[in-house]
């Protein structure tokens, strides 16, 4: 399953969720669902950053062992 | 936070006159001082400023003449300026002025009301590459409204400069982006998708559109679908869900990682670019008038070709610097005025005509700053006061050594009903020198066209009374027939009375 899919998937979930909201006739404030959102997105962009440095992390993890098997082979 | 940078000529002989579109700000001021512009900013915010100035990115956009170009003023300079008025005892020593700096005066203001499309969403662009330029060198801005971009012919430029600010590091969020949200990604949204116009939606509000008022507007599968889901529906859904006496929302986030706060700052920038790529303006837009130059034009080739040439002799003849094009349409006029070397403003009551004007301008470098106007409802004057935009006209009344009114004369007498003598005096008050004017009479196709059969209320008008009537303001220098047409082009000159007036 791509990351596309996934964030396509995760977006549904969430709107199934927030649209079983019971309707507000009470005041609402204006502004307030834009910056949840972007509260949201920053969410999901912050498990991305550690998806990424945990990609990086491993990346440079397998070519340590790969350079340590190489040195150990010429050994 | 807006800061408008212009005044209108007619304002020009006030001196020290606080700019009234500046107050929001408590970081700085911005007055009209003997026509120039000037901006004394408060001491307090003079490190911020100071180090926004010497950036990259300022450096950057300045070059690029993106950013308004700014220059310093000596403590007396300021001081001389600023004598005889209440703002004096800022410099009696006494006490920090703070920091004076001048900033180029934009020729004619023009609102977002008073845009195209496609220069909102230019607008939209020039933020966002801002906010990005600035996130690299640890900056932010406080607000992100068209209000902060005026035009200088078709290329946008920020002018408020006190809108930028240092960041925190840590802080993953972007406090504009809300307001970014209403009023450029929505506007522009509900004028795509229903055909909503710009100046509906932002003349009477300065800060755009609600989510929760385009979701309203969305039918049920459109509430799923995006860009309505993201933009709408889910910041409706999520402000019906929060307890809007719970102010945590409100509160700076702080993360204890920079980098981490980067790359989501980053991400958003990147989501909010596709977000307004998908809501950008359809260059094949269609209206009543956008095919008026191609399908629906109503004269033959050659007479077209006469009417070009006697423009095109004017123009060479009289060289005028500032040029107004009235009923522009798609801009056939206002490029030859642009090429020989006029700047111009060219309006029309159109938005997919005038947007087709910002195109041709902006691909051939052309000085043409299209506005949507119509000139039976010009602009009015907006917000506080009736004072934060001044009405079109009085930003424009003699800002033109030549006026164009082609192909328009008519319209606004039979549709708008407008008197004649009415309108040669408006544009006696527009320009300073030359009209060029065309008169249609009640026998041609198109005149009858839009007199609906009432072709005997304007019984009256003939090529004589016409003339009569341009007489009154102007000399009549000379006219040409065009063809067989019943289409004369007039060349006038306002006379001299009048001009020692003006």
């Amino acid at each position: 399953m791509t990351l596309k899919n996934m964030l396509k998937i995760f977006l549904m979930l969430l709107a199934i969720w927030i649209v079983s909201a019971p309707n507000a006739y009470a005041y609402i404030d204006p502004g307030s669902g834009t910056l949840l959102w972007q509260l949201l997105l920053a969410g999901m962009f912050g498990a991305i950053f550690w998806i990424h440095r945990l990609r990086l992390w491993l990346k440079s993890v397998v070519t340590w062992i790969a350079t340590r098997l190489k040195l150990k082979r010429q050994q | 936070m807006t800061g408008q940078l212009s005044e209108t000529p007619h304002h020009e002989l006030r001196t020290h006159k606080p700019l009234t579109a500046s107050f929001r700000d408590p970081d700085g001021r911005l007055f009209v001082v003997d026509g120039r512009i000037v901006r004394i900013i408060h001491h307090a915010c003079v490190p911020n400023f100071n180090a926004f100035m010497a950036s990259e990115a300022a450096k950057t956009l300045a070059h690029e003449r993106r950013l308004v170009a700014t220059s310093f003023l000596a403590n007396d300079e300021a001081k001389g300026l600023f004598r005889e008025t209440e703002f004096e005892p800022l410099f009696d020593g006494t006490s920090d002025p703070g920091l004076v700096v001048e900033h180029e005066k934009v020729p004619i203001p023009a609102f977002p009301y008073e845009w195209a499309p496609e220069m909102l969403h230019e607008a939209a662009l020039l933020t966002l590459d801002l906010a990005e330029r600035l996130l690299a060198e640890g900056f932010g801005l406080k607000d992100a409204s068209p209000g902060n971009v005026m035009f200088h012919g078709p290329a946008p430029m920020f002018i408020d400069l006190l809108s930028v600010e240092r960041r925190d590091p840590s802080d993953p969020t972007w406090l504009p982006y809300a307001q970014f949200v209403r009023t450029f990604l929505l506007p522009l949204l509900v004028n795509k998708r229903f055909g909503i116009p710009l100046s509906q939606v932002l003349a009477t509000r300065r800060d755009g559109l609600e989510p929760e008022e385009v979701y309203r507007l969305c039918g049920p599968f459109r509430k799923w679908s995006p860009p309505f889901l993201t933009l709408a529906s889910i910041p409706t859904w999520l402000a019906a869900r929060h307890r809007h006496d719970d102010p945590a929302i409100y509160q700076r986030k702080a993360l204890g990682n920079p980098e981490k706060a980067r790359f989501i700052l980053t991400a958003l920038f990147r989501d909010l670019r596709r977000l307004l790529h998908s809501c950008a303006p359809a260059s094949n837009r269609n209206s009543v008038w956008s095919r008026y130059m191609t399908s629906d034009l109503h004269y033959s080739r050659e007479q077209f070709a006469a009417k070009s040439a006697f423009v095109e002799h004017v123009l060479a003849e009289y060289h005028p610097r500032q040029v107004l094009d009235i009923g522009c349409n798609a801009g056939h006029f206002s490029v030859l005025a642009a090429k020989s070397g006029a700047r111009v403003v060219a309006v029309d009551s159109d938005p997919v005509v005038v947007g087709t004007v910002w195109r041709t301008a902006n691909v051939e470098g052309l000085d043409i700053l299209p506005l949507v106007v119509d000139m039976a409802r010009p602009s009015p004057a907006i917000g506080w006061r009736n004072q934060e935009c001044p009405a079109f006209l009085d930003r424009t009344r003699g800002a033109f050594d030549a006026v164009l009114m082609l192909a328009v004369v008519h319209h606004l007498l039979i549709s708008e009903r407008i008197p004649l003598e009415d309108l040669l005096h408006l544009a006696a008050e527009l320009t300073t020198d030359v009209l060029v004017v065309e008169f249609i009479a009640p026998d041609d196709p198109m005149f009858r066209h839009l007199a609906r059969g009432r072709d005997a209320l304007f019984n009256w008008l003939t090529l004589e009374v016409f003339e009569d009537a341009c007489r009154r303001h102007f000399t009549i220098v000379r006219s040409q027939r065009l063809g067989h047409a019943s289409r004369w082009l007039f060349l006038l000159r306002k006379r001299k009375t009048h001009r020692a007036d003006a």
